[in-house]
């Protein structure tokens, strides 16, 4: 059994200029200590799939139209609030983009950790306190006696995001979530902040679901990759075998458009490459394949009828009428 | 933080001095002479003269300014022209009972204004938050001493064990002092917490949507919590900057609520003197109240400083 097992998510949002189909019959699985990355462009719904999960979008005007989420052999669509929040936090943590702006301001660094532990582990306020200074040097943050008592506007950014992946990974959950985890970072900071994740994640066997812009992080870090285009998945597959032989025109796109150490496109003599043309909005009706208009090889078939995934082999599978 | 204290300290010193200066000026250009107004239509040129003379009226503005500002300095706000006695001893006398007013209406309006301003907000597009709009405008666009008067009319007329002819201090006797100000202070307060409840409901909304509410969702925490700690704490400070500025309309609405409800304030003090024309008791109690509400800003300011980590620790 599968730990996380998404089948047929559809997200909407009701908005004044009419209904953003977000995520439309997402499917998806992830094993026990399984990294999957989720790559796509800006707007395609990459945080809306993910954060419907612990159901974090904001209902409404948010709407989860479709669907069933899977956890340990539960609907998380069908808990109730209260065992939903037993499950935020614990078994389920997320990590989010904006460590500027994902810790409160008002309250301490400290305060705000052990918050978790009081509310999961029922612990008392010394001992939440003695485990946040464990966590706290878990997560490699100098003088944590120290740093305990500090805002969070005291630390850079990549301190405050070792704080987020300490709150995040304090009861050792099953399941991360990281939502871009490294993309508001600088370089540097952002190939330690990815190292600390994953060196943690793999203590306490935690499985985690990466979403990136950076298809280089992907192929570094995940086993598995979901490619996402206008609230579907296009692509997906092992890390190996969609970056040897990707099938789809966007994901190849994505691909060639990768910036590559030592190739000449790095010099300019050739440049990026680049998909043309923008992500639809998502509140059109779309009959066919919503890559289509952008598509250079799209075909009669591809405006008038949306394509059915296709698996090419076991673990790799395409929506795209080249292959059908 | 002590230098942001000691910087507001600072400005508030400034601001008042540009108050004097505006105070005394203004209120040597309300129409009218008091000489005259005392002496009457019958009097003669050279009995006014002699009279302006004795109370040194014939000075240059800008000498009389300088005589003021220099007493002012050694605490003596002149004496009353009408009263003959001083004018801070005529102020400090009175000043309790405004102080209680405002105190009363400000606290009244924060405990209708919180829990329908969360509400609202909480619950915002549903029914109650749609009902409260209307409402709000109404509460908004009706005068305070408006307020006052229907409530005079229906206390005294249904009520008439509450209706206080006689003010009596706060010490001397708590109960009638309570049923002569709690109803002014409810007219205050009525408008009052309809700014707030606006600005509770707007600003909650905003801190409901920012991303560590969401983190606080994300570890599991209950929207009691969610709210009551970590979007309450951010809204409160928003508030509290509303308070400090809302102040003004307070003191000036207590003004004529004192008036309505004949309860011997400040406020009062103030109008008769302006009737009168007793100068320098209108530049006293305008300056003493302008005063006050420097002082509350910087209360409120200091307040903000101790409640916000990002200016208290920068
Ligand atoms: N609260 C909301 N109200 C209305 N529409 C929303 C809301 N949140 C998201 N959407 C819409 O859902 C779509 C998907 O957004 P989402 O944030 O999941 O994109 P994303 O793939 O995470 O993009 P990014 O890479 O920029 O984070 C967008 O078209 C967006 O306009
Ligand atoms: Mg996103």
């Amino acid at each position: 059994m599968p730990l996380l097992d998404v089948k047929n998510l559809s997200v909407n949002f009701n908005t004044l200029e009419g209904t953003v189909r977000a995520v439309q019959g997402v499917s998806f699985s992830l094993k026990k200590r399984e990294i999957i990355g989720i790559v796509g462009e800006s707007g395609c719904g990459k945080s809306v799939t993910v954060r419907s999960i612990l159901r974090l979008i904001p209902m409404p005007p948010g709407e989860i139209s479709e669907g069933r989420i899977m956890f340990n052999g539960e609907n998380l669509l069908a808990l109730d609030q209260k065992r939903l929040r037993g499950i935020r936090g614990s078994n389920i943590s997320m990590i989010f983009q904006e460590p500027m702006t994902s810790l409160n301001p008002v309250f301490t660094i400290g305060n705000q950790i052990s918050e978790t532990f009081k509310v999961h582990q029922k612990m008392n306020k010394q001992r939440a306190r003695k485990a946040t200074i464990n966590i706290l040097e878990k997560v490699s943050i100098p003088s944590p006696e120290k740093r305990f008592e500090e805002y969070p506007h005291q630390l850079s950014g990549g301190m405050r995001q070792r704080v987020m992946i300490a709150i995040a990974l304090a009861c050792q959950p099953k399941l991360l979530i990281a939502d871009e985890p490294t993309t508001a970072l600088d370089m540097t900071v952002q190939a330690q902040i990815l190292d600390l994740m994953l060196q943690l994640s793999d203590q306490f066997d935690t499985s985690i679901l990466l979403i990136t812009h950076d298809l280089g992080i992907v192929a570094q870090t995940a086993s598995k990759v979901i490619v996402m285009y206008a609230g579907k998945i296009i692509e997906t597959g092992s890390v190996s075998s969609i970056f040897k032989h990707p099938f789809h025109p966007y994901t190849i796109g994505l691909i060639k458009s990768l910036p590559r150490m030592g190739l000449r496109s790095q010099y300019g003599k050739k440049p990026l490459h680049e998909i043309p043309g923008i992500v639809p909005s998502m509140n059109e009706n779309i009959s066919g394949c919503w890559f289509a208009p952008r598509c250079d090889q799209s075909m009669d078939i591809c405006r008038k009828v949306a394509p059915l995934q296709k698996y090419i082999d076991s673990d790799h599978s395409v929506s795209c009428w080249l292959f059908n | 933080m002590y230098t942001f204290i000691v910087r507001r300290l600072l400005l508030a010193v400034f601001v008042l001095f540009c108050l004097s200066i505006i105070v005394f000026f203004a209120v040597h250009m309300i129409p009218g002479d008091m000489v005259q107004v005392m002496l009457g239509p019958a009097a003669t040129k050279e009995a006014i003269a002699a009279l302006r003379k004795s109370f040194g009226l014939n000075q240059p503005l800008y000498v009389q300014y300088f005589l003021w500002i220099l007493n002012l300095l050694q605490g003596n706000l002149g004496e009353s022209l009408r009263m003959g006695a001083p004018v801070l001893d005529a102020i400090i006398s009175r000043f309790p009972v405004t102080l209680e007013l405002i105190l009363l209406a400000m606290g009244l309006a924060l405990l209708i204004a919180f829990p329908i301003g969360i509400i609202c907000a909480v619950k915002h597009n549903s029914w109650f938050d749609h009902l409260l709009r209307p409402v709000s405008v109404i509460g908004l666009s009706v005068p305070d001493f408006w307020w006052a008067v229907i409530l005079i009319i229906v206390i005294s007329t249904y009520f008439p064990q509450f209706y206080i002819v006689e003010y009596m201090g706060f010490f001397d006797n708590f109960a009638v002092n309570l049923k002569a100000i709690l109803p002014a202070a409810i007219a205050l307060g009525i408008t009052m917490s309809a700014v707030i409840i606006r600005f509770v409901r707007s600003s909650l909304i905003e801190v409901l949507q920012t991303d560590y509410i969401t983190t606080a969702r994300a570890k599991g925490l209950s929207e009691t919590v969610t709210i009551g700690k970590h979007a309450l704490r951010n809204t409160s400070t928003d508030v509290l900057t509303i308070i400090g500025l809302q102040m003004g309309a307070l003191i000036s609405g207590a003004v004529l609520v004192e008036v309505v409800f004949g309860l011997p304030g400040v406020g009062r003090l103030a109008l008769d003197a302006v009737r009168q024309r007793d100068y320098p008791m209108v530049q006293g109690t305008v300056l003493f109240m302008a005063s006050f509400f420097i002082f509350i800003n910087l209360l409120v300011d200091i307040l903000y400083g101790i409640l916000d980590p990002r200016i208290r620790i920068s």
